[in-house]
């Protein structure tokens, strides 16, 4: 076990690190002049002079590999600079970001939880049967939804036919209603066929069998035996969807005219801003090494009996 | 329990027309017991499994009849399974490592079945629990109560799902090849189990493939072959004078295995 | 197997899907009634007629032309972009399961990094690097997709290599190329068929969803996803325009997804 966690932070550390590189290094190829960007923001026909000014003061005039250890210094410390794309720290555009996104997936999963589990748990009750073969068909044509047209459907639908909900944002949480169900279509629907499949399996192994032998019903063998152990598949997706949406939302976002941190990071790759794109990069890069962790952690307590060594990320 | 009756008792898979069990009939009273014997793939498993009703109906067909104290068995309706099966009649299947649930621990599992058939408190199931562990042959009852499946061994969990069989009262007790999964001595253990379980007056319909547990335990014996009956009669004297050129290859086979001289001696 | 396939509603309906966007794509020169960039100003926001039956957009170009134009755009880039995953996932897994180990953990090391960066960033960084068109397009979806090809080809190599064919194998003298080729591939050439079917599926969405945020192509061009975005102002007046192109993008990649979910439940003997 210590073994094991050593291990696994070890390897957190070293993709935090690979991500960081990776950012700069895209941003570096990325061909654009950030200080030519910010010096024609305010003049459009900036000088040549003009732009070597805002180079020196921004300290873009160092190489890359410099500005890279600069930022990484900075990380260690808590602040990272300046945003180049908004002029505000980036920390603080973070705060004001990543509660969005971070509300925006939280909300999205729970949309998940609440419709892939009931589902699959009824697909597993009659399997084989219509119910079944219907939640098996629509939950691929589910994965096969664009999330920005299901989300300029769901406005159509129900904010100009039927004004339940508006077009711009509303405060709260009814505001995010929409775009997290939008989200969450594909995602539920993956979760479905991952979760019904796990669960049959369960409903067929041997103990189950003999479960029925020992008089219990399907019903209570789904959900005191095989629900329990049909989880550790489904956790570990739900751990990568963590992770993963914060910066996959940026297309819903767009749609509902959120600000998230994926809009954020569009703006700030287009401003070549590459402590900013490389700050976001590892947080997100953080948040999903972290929730994988969580989630090989939670399987280990549900399932101890099998402690896998194939885990990786 | 009176007695078990299965008579013309057919199983085919629904997309084939063979029949992997062919009109089987056979009795079965209270304090006898019943050995279905052959090699894997004559029926006997399906047998035993058609008579536990966990046949799926979309894969079978399950046809002819099997009644316990005149109550038919066959295509029971899945609300009366409760008062029947893990209460009268008793499983012991094939392999004891994956018949428990591996993440909930064995005392558990054996309180969720009294729980299920009997009226009995906490305090009494706990008690009953233990007494009928103790009675199987575990003497570290608290240990075994508080363990995973996968941290016992194969034989001590077979003496679980015996214990599990005591501990409900079971009058028919049905086992599928319940030692081929250990090794010989404990195959020897587990066949007196099933004795035990006879002499306390219990039915016990044995499923093997092994003529040396089979004669250990004594009683009816049925020889099948790819579904149907190949002779009957009391499993020793089958043994010693054996009519059917099939039942005289199998104890030729089973006279030359190693089993056959554990159960000599 | 492929009986069992055929047999398979699922696989049919999928099947067919697929065909009808292939020859969407092949026909569209044929088949459009007319040149998806023609703009007419005198006939913006037309109703469907005759001549233009899924009317026209606000610049006055015929809907149904840009549709079909559009099967062209996303096919024509998620075929390249899954020939190039299909080899790289091939030749990168391959390389980590039989290889040895310092390969294989910088393998999967290099795959952590990239599954574990925001796709979006890759995208926008190399469709930046590279410049707008076609070409980089393709390019940044495989440079964003690539490590899960690899990963999951690495994973099922990494089983099939246990088992004892593989040790019989090498017993009798194959060498790993060899190996690699003839027996590992076409062992685990079924469940990676199912991975490309829905790998072009992901890559429609992909590349709709770029289009949709103006990455990559140029805004002319008739791509469902553009199409959408350029809709968007019409959502009180004219919301028919923001239907067409997402059903469009849904029959294109349900297409993908039901053949290859049926194909992986034929392979698990499901269905």
């Amino acid at each position: 076990m210590k073994h094991y966690i050593l291990r696994r932070a070890l390897t957190f550390l070293l993709v935090l690190l690979g991500v960081s590189i990776l950012s700069f290094a895209l941003i570096g190829l990325f061909g654009r002049d950030p200080a030519e960007i910010i010096a024609r923001r305010t003049n459009i026909y900036a000088t040549y002079e003009q732009i070597e000014e805002v180079r020196c003061s921004m300290g873009l005039d160092k190489p890359l590999p410099a500005r890279y250890l600069a930022w990484l210094a900075g990380l260690v410390r808590g602040d990272v600079g300046v945003s180049i794309y908004s002029f505000k720290p980036i920390m603080e555009d973070v705060g004001r970001y990543l509660p969005v996104s971070l509300a925006l997936v939280g909300l999205s999963l729970a949309w998940v939880v609440l419709v892939s589990l009931p589902v699959s748990l009824l697909c597993a009750l009659w399997p084989g049967g219509k119910a079944d073969h219907a939640v098996r068909f629509g939950s691929v044509v589910g994965l096969s939804f664009p999330t920005f047209w299901l989300g300029f459907l769901l406005l159509i639908a129900f904010a100009v036919k039927r004004p339940i909900f508006t077009v711009l944002p509303a405060p709260g949480l009814k505001g995010y209603l929409l775009p997290s169900f939008a989200l969450s279509v594909p995602v539920f629907s993956g979760f479905i066929r991952v979760f019904r499949a796990s669960l049959l399996k369960e409903m067929g192994s041997d103990y189950a069998d003999f479960a029925r032998a020992r008089g219990l019903s399907r019903g209570r063998i789904l959900t005191r035996h095989a629900l329990r152990n049909a989880l550790p598949p489904v956790v570990t997706m739900f751990c990568q969807y963590l992770g993963y949406l914060i910066a996959g939302g940026a297309v819903v976002e767009n749609v509902f005219s959120l600000s998230g941190l994926g809009t954020y990071l569009v703006g700030c790759v287009a401003a070549a801003d590459s402590t900013a794109v490389a700050t976001c990069a590892v947080i997100v890069a953080a948040v999903f090494v972290t929730a994988n962790l969580l989630g090989d952690l939670a399987n280990r307590l549900l399932c101890p009996w099998a402690a896998r060594e194939d885990s990786h990320g | 329990m009176r007695e078990l009756k299965v008579s013309e008792l057919s199983v085919s898979l629904k997309d084939k027309g063979q029949p992997l069990v062919d009109k089987l009939s056979f009795r079965l009273g209270a304090g006898e017991s019943l050995i279905l014997l052959g090699q894997s793939g004559c029926g006997k498993t399906m047998t035993c499994r058609a008579v536990m009703g966990l046949l799926e109906k979309s894969r079978f067909r399950v046809s002819g009849s099997a009644s316990l104290d005149g109550g038919e068995l066959l295509g029971m309706p899945e609300k009366h399974r409760a008062g029947i099966y893990g209460k009268k009649v008793a499983f012991v299947p094939q392999n004891p490592m994956t018949a428990l649930d591996p993440s909930v621990s064995i005392g558990r599992q054996m309180d969720e079945t009294l729980h299920l058939h009997t009226k009995l408190n906490r305090a009494q199931r706990q008690a009953r629990i233990r007494a009928s562990l103790l009675e199987a042959g575990l003497e570290e009852t608290e240990r075994v109560c508080h363990s995973r499946p996968n941290m016992l061994s194969g034989g001590m969990i077979q003496r679980v799902l015996i214990a599990l069989a005591l501990s409900t009262g079971a009058e028919l007790v049905i086992a599928d090849e319940p030692t081929t999964a250990l090794d010989v001595v404990l195959r020897n253990e587990t066949v007196d189990a099933f004795v035990r379980l006879r002499a306390k007056g219990a039915a016990v319909l044995f499923v093997t493939h092994d003529f040396a547990a089979a004669r250990r335990l004594g009683g009816e014996v049925l020889v099948m072959r790819e579904g149907t009956l190949v002779e009957r009669g009391d499993v020793r004297e089958v043994w010693a004078s054996p009519e059917k050129e099939y039942t005289k290859a199998l104890v030729r086979a089973s006279a030359l295995s190693k089993g056959a001289r554990h159960a000599d001696r | 197997m492929a009986k069992r396939l055929f047999r398979n509603p699922q696989a049919i309906l999928g099947l067919a899907l697929i065909l009808i966007v292939l020859l969407a794509a092949l026909l569209s020169p044929l088949l459009a009634p007319h040149d998806p960039n023609a703009t007419d100003l005198t006939k913006r926001y037309l109703a469907p007629c005759p001549e233009y039956p899924l009317g026209a957009d606000e610049l006055g170009r015929c809907e149904l032309s840009r549709l079909l134009y559009g099967a062209r755009a996303s096919l024509g880039i998620s075929f390249p972009v899954l020939l190039i995953l299909a080899v790289l996932g091939l030749f990168l897994g391959a390389l980590g399961a039989c290889c040895g180990r310092v390969p294989d953990q910088i393998l999967t090391f290099v795959c952590d990094t990239f599954i574990s960066f925001p796709q979006l960033v890759i995208a926008i960084a190399v469709i930046g690097i590279l410049g707008t068109g076609v070409r980089s397009v393709i390019l940044a979806i495989v440079v964003a997709m690539w490590a899960w090809f690899a990963r999951m080809v690495r994973s099922y190599a990494a089983l099939e290599m246990g088992k004892d064919y593989i040790l019989a194998a090498r017993l009798s003298g194959c060498g790993t190329g060899k190996l690699i080729l003839l027996h590992l591939i076409p062992n685990i050439l079924p469940q990676f068929l199912v991975y490309l079917s829905t790998g072009v599926a992901s890559s429609i969405l992909m590349v709709s969803g770029f289009a949709f945020l103006g990455l990559g192509l140029p805004p002319e061009t008739a791509e469902w996803g553009g199409m959408l975005s350029s809709a968007r102002g019409m959502i009180y007046t004219h919301p028919e325009m923001l239907v067409y192109p997402g059903v469009c993008i849904l029959i294109a990649a349900a297409g993908f997804n039901l053949f290859g979910e049926a194909l992986r439940d034929v392979l698990e003997g499901e269905g």
